[in-house]
């Protein structure tokens, strides 16, 4: 399981974002599949959430005010339009949480969450905060 | 004129080749860095025993053997993608990431071969960038292997004068007094060292040099007239950008549109327009392309065969620009707008400069030789020399000797057998098109169906690379027993 955030190396993280990419796809295609590699690669997902919020924590906007959080079903359909700190923040915050859900195997997601989450791990991390 | 692509791609068309060139830069630049690691674990092992190289070559083939894994994970979804049976959109948009996750980092993990024992340039770049220029063995450059995927130039002498003006150290300004100018250094990625086709940009670097020691660009800006006061930091911009656009030109001139090849390239494996270097040293680069086309428009070159990745590549900018948050975009927006403007009305000056260098022109009859050459490069065969005449007219010159034909007339027909070397630029030219024509044929020989071989791709490359290498060295020797000294 994913522990507390560390700061993490930018190659790390992007192995850790790949891994969970390709856990969510193997979810997306299969969704009874569960094996070693969809549970770590769900548990290296958390670590990259943890991190990338960790970093945003300590960055330069770390005094913004918390907001209400978006759905994924908005994130899939956002289309380049500039996004807050606030709101990527809280975009982190949801897959996070989806990914913690699927790990604990509590739900079935919807493919469109699936493809938000990928989308947002696809994402550079050196775009993510100070990383 | 360059030949306008048959039909309007739509964007899924596009976007797949767009994630294709992605795809082969990833599996590229991961083959290339093993290829580097292996050749430093031979060298420390020899030199040096057991180092801290080791640990850190052990540390760095880790971290590659991690993303290879990546690829191996997703072998499935990637061999769908490639054959384009009908992926799903998490299947795609998996593809996209897993191999955005591989590019990023490796191009980090690139930089940090700084690490290593420095490796040098192979002669052959030398070789290449002399024919190209007609400077035939000595050329007043020099070409280092740096950490940077983009090439750069500079001049000692220009360095030190900048350092020693900013640090004020009137002694050592007094050492350099009679200080003799040792030419231009040309700096190469790490990656690159043994892939001519990479070397391209070089012709772009050595542009540099010759604007460097001419000072064409500011000769050019010099004689605008603007229509309203401009300031010393927009001239000196305008400098910059004038000088940028007559590098592309001058590649242009000497490699036809293989020298546009690796900063697209480069580009499109980048994850961001934000933080990109264009503005204010680089005029935006889709201005640099659409300005450098109409150049080799103008010299009657055709650029069919390199059309797809100059399609792509304006895809993949676009896309890149839309991600952007509204201010950003807005202001890359100005910014090309901005060079456009400026440019576009200087470029036939910068063209005319460019013409009165006396370089060795890529022209109409170099572009049909390197397709010639590129059939050969297909039959797995070093690209270096062609014949004057096609076998048909030769077999028709042989066919029409008599018994009775003279000496003078049997020696002519049999002089048609003989080779000529081929120019540097039709080698990497006939490179390019080989490289564009089969990289999708072999990354579907790496994933196919349900299996992995990302070694084939490796191989694939290494045998390109070392037929140019041999083709590029087999001209200069060729050329060198051709010459009244040889």
């Amino acid at each position: 399981m994913a522990t507390a955030a560390a700061p993490r190396s930018y190659v790390y993280l992007s192995l850790l974002a790949g891994r969970a990419i390709t856990a969510l796809a193997d979810l997306a295609e299969e969704p009874k599949v569960w094996n070693d590699q969809v549970r770590k690669g769900l548990e290296g997902g958390i670590e990259y959430c943890r991190a990338i919020g960790e970093a945003r924590a300590s960055g330069p906007a770390a005094d913004r005010r918390p907001g209400a959080q978006r759905s994924l079903k908005r994130l899939a359909t956002h289309d380049g339009k500039e996004s807050s700190a606030e709101c990527a923040a809280s975009e982190c915050k949801e897959v996070e949480r989806l990914l913690m859900q699927l790990l604990s195997r509590s739900r079935r997601p919807k493919t469109s969450e699936l493809v938000a989450a990928i989308e947002f791990l696809t994402k550079n991390a050196s775009d993510e905060g100070s990383l | 004129m360059p030949d306008a692509p048959k039909h309007r791609r739509t964007s899924s068309d596009l976007e797949r080749r767009r994630l294709l060139y992605l795809l082969s830069e990833a599996l590229e630049k991961l083959s290339r860095l093993q290829r580097i690691l292996e050749r430093q674990r031979s060298f420390v092992e020899a030199e040096y025993r057991r180092s801290e190289y080791t640990d850190v070559i052990d540390t760095l083939v880790n971290a590659l053997a991690s993303f290879r894994s990546l690829l191996i994970q997703n072998r499935a979804r990637i061999g769908l993608f490639l054959r384009n049976e009908n992926p799903t959109e998490p299947q795609l948009k998996a593809v996209n990431g897993v191999v955005r996750k591989v590019v990023d980092p490796v191009l980090k993990i690139h930089e940090l071969l700084v690490l290593l024992p420095r490796e040098s340039a192979e002669p052959q770049v030398f070789f290449m960038l002399a024919d190209c220029f007609r400077k035939r063995g000595r050329l007043p450059a020099s070409v280092i292997l740096t950490n940077l995927l983009s090439s750069y130039e500079y001049r000692v002498e220009d360095i030190l004068r900048a350092e020693m003006s900013q640090q004020e150290l009137p002694d050592l300004k007094a050492a350099l007094r009679g200080f003799k100018p040792g030419g231009s250094v040309l700096g190469l990625a790490f990656a690159d060292r043994d892939n001519p086709l990479a070397w391209a940009i070089l012709a772009h670097e050595y542009g540099h040099s010759i604007d460097d020691t001419r000072k064409i660009a500011y000769g050019i800006v010099r004689r605008v007239r603007f229509p309203h006061q401009i300031t010393d930091d927009n001239r000196r911009k305008l400098v910059r950008w004038v000088a940028e656009l007559f590098c592309d030109f001058v590649a242009a001139r000497v490699l036809g549109p293989a020298s546009l090849m690796p900063i697209l390239l480069v580009e499109m494996a980048r994850s961001t327009l934000a933080r990109s270097s264009e503005s204010p040293t680089h005029p935006p680069t889709p201005v640099r392309l659409r300005l450098t086309r109409k150049y080799l428009a103008d010299l009657h070159l055709s650029t069919s065969g390199f059309e797809d990745l100059f399609e792509v590549y304006e895809f993949d900018y676009e896309k890149k620009l839309r991600a952007l948050g509204a201010t950003e975009r807005k202001r890359k927006e100005d910014v090309r707008t901005l060079a456009d403007g400026l440019l576009a009305p200087l470029a036939a000056k910068i063209a005319s400069e460019v013409s009165s260098l006396r370089l060795r022109r890529f022209d109409g009859d170099n572009a049909d030789r390197a397709k010639t050459l590129q059939a050969k490069l297909q039959a797995g065969l070093p690209a270096s020399c062609h014949r004057r005449s096609s076998n048909d007219e030769i077999l028709t010159k042989l066919a029409s000797l008599k018994d009775k034909s003279s000496t003078r007339a049997v020696y002519a027909a049999l002089e048609e057998l003989n080779e000529l070397p081929a120019a540097s630029s039709e080698i990497i030219a006939a490179g390019w098109l080989h490289k564009l024509s089969s990289f999708e044929g072999r990354l579907l020989q790496t994933f196919p169906g349900r299996a992995a071989k990302l070694d084939l791709y490796g191989e694939y490359l290494e045998r390109v690379d070392a037929l140019l290498l041999k083709s590029l060295e087999l001209a200069a020797v060729h050329n060198e027993i051709n010459s009244p000294k040889g």
